[in-house]
């Protein structure tokens, strides 16, 4: 699979490079064009994957012709358009989270792609932590209607970033909605889909950006909650609970999953390789992505409609309590 | 008016300053991530970007005291970036730094901290007050070239949204509160008392070079502290608090604290967190077979890292001057009491049952 990777910033830097030059090596895709506005980051991407070539608009990479995908790694307010006009082109589109910031907007991706046939998926590679999967094989076993889910994300923003972009207060994606709430919500909504919002809490100045939200809902199979701040060091854990047992992992890259001491349950043996970083589960997102076949991936694209609209409901009540 | 600028606005206590404080104070930051801590203030006017000489120049102009709130682990960088702050001052008109520093920069030998302006010398494996050790030295030597400079010597800052009260609050919340044994008082700060000893001093312009460790008046010993926080959270009267022992075994101790003696250290400070992971999970299997990857020894459920022992095991006082009675006495708010500050700084802390 040939891609176009558009958004060559801090993201791709970081994340995205080392997982698609060792994709590249295992001949499960090449990189052939690299679009960015900015020329140093251009520059920097090309010296990267040195067989691409650098182009400042995707109209240019769409002309060189012969990819079958996109790599959207662009913020979010663009990635609508970018999307449909790779849909447009007949290419399968990989996105960084979230799909969209509205509803309208990503039933229009979803239907743009679901009417080509092609592949849509959102990078929620918080799905590809080993803990992760293993506290969920956990959940899965409680008894239904009474599982709880909980996950406290606090810990102080520190993953590289090259704009004030996401700080932006006229920005609509901006946020820390878009950027925690979305992964966690996701994960929610893996263990168990999303039923109803039952409050959303904020404690953001008036028109501001929210950086610390609070938000309580119900699953098809039990309830959940979700603690999410920018300012605050709040425990950095996932929780899943029900039938007097308790489960905890890290909110993160270390892989254990711990038994509540008192039911005298060990700690769990986490299975699959421990990861060597965000990058990895990165690898494993677009692997999956680029794997032949991969058409339940449209079924997940429907999923992001649902998770959308929830995102979009929180940040819009986050901004109005504020 | 006196004219503040913060440096180092994104950090916990630069926000806490900057929401307190009107157009009077002005904050400067170095990396937009700074922003996280600030944008739901809406501060836009009184934020400044800057890094550099020029830039730190151009931004302090105008303003007659610079406080310095920025550390890095890597000492390289933590010298070169306090050089460069006394130049930008210099350039810039600006009369007065306030460095604020740490008390972790006497170490963990309580028995050789003697004198307030003695260079400190005790034992740390802590690459934070290593950190801290060297930017010290800098302002010692470059002192001369501005009227004022005080340095500031906090304690464990505790309050609204401060590691050192959300540390041991999700300790707590975990089960896996722990404290070293004997009866180690707390060598803690509430962020007001810090927020008013800058004031007092940029009030107070003293000339030359100035030291003064700030504590907290009403000291705790760390178990004290640790059951104040859970009666705040609101948990059970008999929610654990672990000991651990006060002194470990040399050659554990020995191999553990390479990572920060040189040149492990620096290269350990440098690393992203990313790599560091890597590095852990190849390492780990090699010496701990089927264990939990978590910082662990003492007693089982309690993850001790070995800084966090170093703090807790530190118990001595620190010297104080008259500067400390004087911020005391006029602080702008009565101080209501350790109980009350940490009902309202927990109160949307979420505790998990």
């Amino acid at each position: 699979m040939k891609l176009i990777v558009i958004g060559c910033g801090a993201v791709f830097k970081h994340f995205y490079v080392e997982a698609l030059q060792a994709l590249e090596r295992r001949g499960v895709l090449s990189v052939g064009a690299l679009v960015d506005g900015v020329v140093a980051n251009r520059d920097a991407a090309v010296r990267a994957f040195p067989r691409a070539r650098g182009f400042a608009t995707l109209a240019e990479a769409l002309g060189q012709g012969g990819a079958q995908a996109v790599v959207v790694l662009t913020p979010p307010a663009g990635h609508h358009r970018i999307l449909l006009e790779a849909a447009k082109a007949g290419l399968h589109g990989y996105c960084e989270k979230p799909l969209t910031t509205s509803v309208r907007e990503t039933e229009e991706v979803q239907a743009a792609f679901s009417q080509a046939r092609l592949r849509c998926k959102v990078a929620y590679t918080r799905r590809f932590f080993p803990n992760i999967r293993a506290l969920r094989a956990q959940f899965q076993q409680l008894p239904a209607g009474s599982r709880h889910f909980a996950i406290c994300d606090g810990e102080t923003f520190r993953w590289p970033i090259a704009t004030g972009g996401i700080f932006n207060r006229a920005d609509p994606g901006a946020g820390v909605v878009w950027d925690k709430v979305s992964h966690n919500l996701d994960l929610v909504n893996w263990f168990s889909p999303i039923r109803e919002l039952t409050s959303v809490r904020s404690s953001c100045r008036p028109g501001a950006v929210p950086t610390d939200v609070f938000v309580e809902g119900r699953t098809d199979t039990g309830t959940f909650d979700l603690a999410v701040s920018w300012t605050a060091g709040l425990p950095n854990t996932v929780m899943v609970r029900g039938d007097g047992r308790r489960f905890t992992c890290a909110n993160g890259l270390v892989p254990w999953v711990h038994a509540e001491p008192a039911t005298g349950l060990p700690p769990l043996d986490v299975p699959g390789e421990a990861p060597g970083g965000y990058g990895d589960a990165v690898r494993l997102a677009v692997q999956e992505f680029a794997a032949p076949g991969a058409d339940s991936l449209l079924a997940d694209c429907a999923d992001d409609v649902a998770l959308t609209g929830y995102l979009s409901q929180i940040n819009r009540l986050a901004r109005q309590l504020s | 008016m006196t004219k503040i600028a913060l440096l180092g606005a994104g950090s916990s206590v630069g926000r806490f300053i900057l929401e307190r404080t009107g157009d009077e104070v002005i904050g400067i930051y170095r990396s937009h991530r700074a922003l996280s801590q600030l944008c739901d203030l809406n501060l836009g006017p009184r934020l400044k970007k800057a890094s550099g000489v020029k830039e730190l120049a151009d931004a302090l102009r105008g303003c007659s005291t610079a406080v310095n709130l920025v550390n890095d682990e890597n000492p390289a960088r933590a010298q070169a970036s306090l050089t460069e702050l006394f130049q930008a001052c210099v350039d810039a008109g600006v009369s007065q730094l306030i460095h604020v520093s740490s008390a972790t920069v006497y170490g963990c030998d309580a028995a050789k901290v003697t004198r307030l302006d003695e260079a400190p010398r005790g034992l740390t494996w802590s690459s934070y007050a290593i950190g801290k050790r060297w930017q010290e030295k800098v302002v010692k030597r470059a002192a001369s070239l501005l009227p004022s400079v005080v340095v500031l010597r906090p304690g464990l800052i505790w309050g609204p949204g401060m590691a050192w009260l959300h540390k041991p609050a999700s300790e707590l919340a975990r089960g896996e509160a722990w404290v070293v044994e004997g009866n180690a008082r707390a060598n803690l700060v509430h962020v007001s008392l810090l927020f008013d000893a800058i004031m007092y001093f940029a009030k107070e312009v003293p000339r030359g070079l100035h030291y003064c460790n700030v504590a907290d008046r009403r000291p705790v010993t760390w178990r004290q502290y640790y059951q104040k926080i859970a009666v705040a959270l609101g948990l059970p009267a008999d929610t654990p608090i672990q000991t651990v022992p006060h002194r470990r075994g040399i050659w554990r101790k020995g191999i553990k604290s390479l990572r920060y003696m040189f040149p492990f250290g620096i290269g350990w400070s440098v690393l992203p967190a990313e790599p560091k992971t890597l590095v852990k999970s190849v390492l780990r299997p090699l010496f701990v077979s089927r264990a939990p990857i978590r910082p662990h020894w003492g007693p089982p459920g309690v993850a001790v890292d070995r800084e966090a022992w170093e703090l807790k095991a530190f118990d001595g006082v620190l010297p104080a001057d008259s500067h400390l009675e004087k911020i005391h006495a006029t602080r702008r708010n009565p101080d209501p009491g350790m109980d009350v500050l940490l009902k309202s700084s927990l109160a949307n802390f979420p505790v998990w049952r």
